[in-house]
């Protein structure tokens, strides 16, 4: 590769650019680490002086931060396998089947994607508690079980699926779901993984639904957790740092390994 | 405390309590509203119970303070064993818990003692689903006498007390000493008027050679709760019919010659350098303080102790300052009080609910509470307990806040404005305020603008409750 000065301009703008995305994050973790008296200093410190662990302690002490954590993984883990779930079934049928009226499902599917989750909060919650599931694990992931986006990601993935390899199987004698999960399934990974961990990530990200919906600390997730730090009358950023580098710890692990998959599957569809 | 959150959720919170209200105003008119003393179960009902009566304690106190009231719920559940078992849970902030409130409402399934912020009281009174902590009060024969009398006259409607005031703050000044002290002023004698900030202003702000300030005089939020005890200082109503306790309030009053006076003054020592521009962020006029832009600051009691671990300066307290010196200076509280719900609950559980409240109230809970926490004793003698001796003698700045409210008169100007939507007119006050800095209109049009753009809601609230 030769090195021209183009190239190095381009290297140096990103660069650049790479300065504002990270400085976030690294402040939450620098900031995680510091004492009160050094992130109230004007101007700013940027590098801790220690390692001091006070911040995490204090978060540890004010919230049951493993239970909100576990709470937190049961409801993200249990929307991702049953979006997943549903996106593939449905996915495949929009592509693979080949029905009457089935663009204009199709068309159905996508509107919903208009619709913005806050409308739907209200009756949702109604109904929900009027079935008795305010304060259930059932309750938090019922309304999220299916969603458009999954199924119109993979459908764009499926699509490129060559139609050989289809004919072939059926040649074999494979049913439908025996193709789906021995030959569609492990060809479609990146996508699988795009999808479940963009699903993964919204779902532990979420913060007003499972506000609504749980009553009891035991139930609460990680997210209603981290707004407990915020006290009305002290502002203590250093609790809020902590609170906020423990809690992003999976989905960062989640998107550091990865990244290679979701940027794979994003585009898939894409590229024509 | 008070209302602070600006997060879509609670926007959304907010949207969602309406709409369930909306719905369930029709269940509930009449409700335990006029319950009296001969309604309120005896300690009698307490007595042979096959399992101790749980009671449900909904509640907005995080972190630290949560960490203080779960203490307290701890004791009384260890001296209660067989009789009452408290749980508690942190329902969000304040605005949140409410919502959840409202739509407990609508499903006929409130907890058994919430925390309402003072800005909910005409609503939780409007919504008929409490028994009056008169009721109780009279049944037991319970004596208040050892209460504040601040906040007893802020949580009594019509005579009768209402809610039992707990998490109470009142605002107070708060200045750098080290910086009162390199600028030759004296920090024993915090200035005492908006007139006297300005002066000691002048001596605090510093300017580096190339005109940036390094150092500013003042800077505050612009905060609704402080044009509350701004007017509560003046001794003027925030809203009408004697501040809304001999008749339903009809209007807001925050365009007040007296608050206009404020906000001028505020624009004032903004344009001269003298007072850092903040905006209605309180987080943000705490990060001003603690890192010594701001040399004096305007901040609730419960902001004490996180100044004192955060700033590398010493911190000193003084008294919220008066529009001018001749004022009566009153005081007025901030903060939440507790609510026992009747509708709907047994008299095992209404009874458990009171005997909670009623261990909450005692002297000893309330020296560890204020010693926790940095809120007011709530029961007077909690400050000469020894957890509130101890913080007092390693924090004298903790006296100001009961020296402040002990030097005002109670008045009705003090009481607070009882209004359906008063957490809007708190929005409208500070929006108006805040347009009057930003913007090119004076100080009057733009609060008269504020309280007119409020009037609706107002009209509309007292239209639905009739």
């Amino acid at each position: 590769m030769r090195i021209t000065l183009g190239r190095v301009l381009v290297y140096v703008v990103l660069l650049l650019a790479l300065v504002p995305v990270l400085f976030p994050v690294y402040y939450v973790f620098a900031g995680t680490f510091m004492e009160p008296r050094e992130l109230s200093r004007f101007p700013p410190q940027l590098v801790p002086t220690g390692f001091h662990l006070d911040n995490i302690q204090r978060v540890l002490d004010a919230v049951p931060l493993m239970r909100m954590y576990g709470n937190s993984l049961i409801m993200a883990g249990i929307i991702t396998v049953a979006q997943l779930v549903t996106s593939v079934l449905a996915a495949y049928a929009f592509v693979f089947l080949r029905f009457r009226g089935s663009a204009v499902i199709f068309a159905l599917f996508l509107s919903t994607l208009m619709v913005p989750g806050e409308a739907t909060f209200i009756p949702n919650y109604l109904t929900l508690s009027g079935w008795g599931l305010h304060n259930s694990y059932l309750g938090l992931v019922l309304p999220f079980l299916a969603y458009a986006f999954g199924t119109f990601l993979l459908r764009q993935s499926f699509k490129q699926f060559p139609l050989e390899l289809r004919d072939a199987a059926r040649v074999d004698g494979m049913g439908h779901l025996r193709f789906l999960w021995t030959i569609l399934l492990p060809l479609s990974r990146p996508a699988l993984s795009a999808v479940g961990v963009y699903v993964f990530i919204s779902s532990w990200n979420m913060y007003f639904w499972p506000l609504i919906m749980t009553r009891t600390t035991d139930m609460q997730t990680l997210q209603i957790g981290l707004n407990s730090l915020k006290n009305a009358e002290a502002a203590n950023p250093g609790l809020w740092l902590a609170g906020a580098a423990l809690s992003v710890l999976p989905t960062l692990a989640l998107v550091v390994f990865g990244q290679r998959f979701i940027v794979r599957g994003l585009t898939a569809g894409a590229v024509k | 405390m008070t209302l602070r959150s600006r997060t879509a959720a609670v926007a959304a919170g907010a949207s969602i309590a309406l709409l369930l209200s909306a719905c369930s105003t029709d269940d509930n008119g009449g409700g335990g509203g006029g319950a009296s003393a001969s309604d309120v179960p005896g300690a009698e009902v307490l007595d042979d119970l096959d399992q101790a009566v749980e009671v449900e304690f909904w509640h907005s106190m995080d972190s630290t303070n949560g960490q203080v009231l779960n203490g307290l719920i701890d004791e009384f559940n260890a001296a209660n064993e067989g009789r009452v078992r408290v749980t508690g849970t942190f329902q969000g902030d304040y605005d949140t818990t409410l919502a959840q409130h409202r739509a407990a409402i609508q499903q006929g399934d409130t907890a058994n003692l919430i925390m309402v912020y003072d800005l909910g009281t005409q609503f939780m009174i409007d919504s008929g689903q409490t028994v009056p902590a008169q009721a109780f009060v009279d049944k037991d024969e319970y004596d208040t006498g050892a209460l504040e009398d601040a906040l007893l006259n802020y949580f009594t409607v019509d005579g009768d007390l209402r809610s039992f005031p707990f998490n109470n703050s009142t605002p107070l000044m708060y200045i750098n000493r080290d910086a009162f002290e390199e600028a030759g002023l004296d920090p024993d004698n915090p200035p005492k008027d908006l007139a006297e900030i300005r002066e000691f202003a002048e001596a605090l702000t510093i300017t580096s050679d190339d005109g940036q300030v390094e150092q500013y005089g003042f800077g505050a939020a612009v905060y609704g709760w402080f044009v509350e005890q701004f007017m509560a200082r003046a001794a003027v109503p925030y809203c009408d019919n004697g501040n809304g306790r001999e008749g339903r309030a009809a209007e807001a009053l925050f365009n007040d010659p007296k608050i206009v006076e404020v906000v001028e003054w505020w624009q004032s020592m903004i344009d001269d350098g003298l007072a850092v521009q903040i905006g209605r962020s309180t987080d943000d006029a705490q990060a001003a303080f603690t890192s010594g832009r701001a040399a004096m600051t305007l901040e609730s009691t419960g902001s004490l102790g996180g100044f004192l671990e955060q700033s590398e300066f010493e911190v000193g307290a003084g008294y919220f300052p008066l529009v001018s010196s001749d004022d009566p200076g009153g005081s007025i509280i901030g903060g939440a009080s507790l609510w026992i719900n009747g509708e709907g609950h047994s008299q095992e559980e209404v009874r458990g609910s009171w005997e909670f409240v009623q261990h909450l109230l005692t002297a000893e809970s309330q020296s560890v509470w204020h010693a926790g926490t940095g809120y007011l004793a709530v029961n007077t003698e909690g400050y000469d307990g020894p957890e509130a001796q101890e913080r007092a003698t390693e924090f004298p700045q903790f006296a100001v806040a009961a020296a402040q409210l002990a030097d005002s008169e109670t008045s009705v100007n003090t009481a607070g404005c009882m209004m359906g939507v008063m957490s809007d007119a708190r929005v409208a006050a500070e929006e108006g305020w805040e347009a009057a800095l930003t913007t090119n209109d004076s100080a009057e049009a733009a609060l008269t603008r504020a309280k007119e753009s409020l009037q609706r809601k107002i009209d509309e609230y007292n239209d639905s409750v009739g």
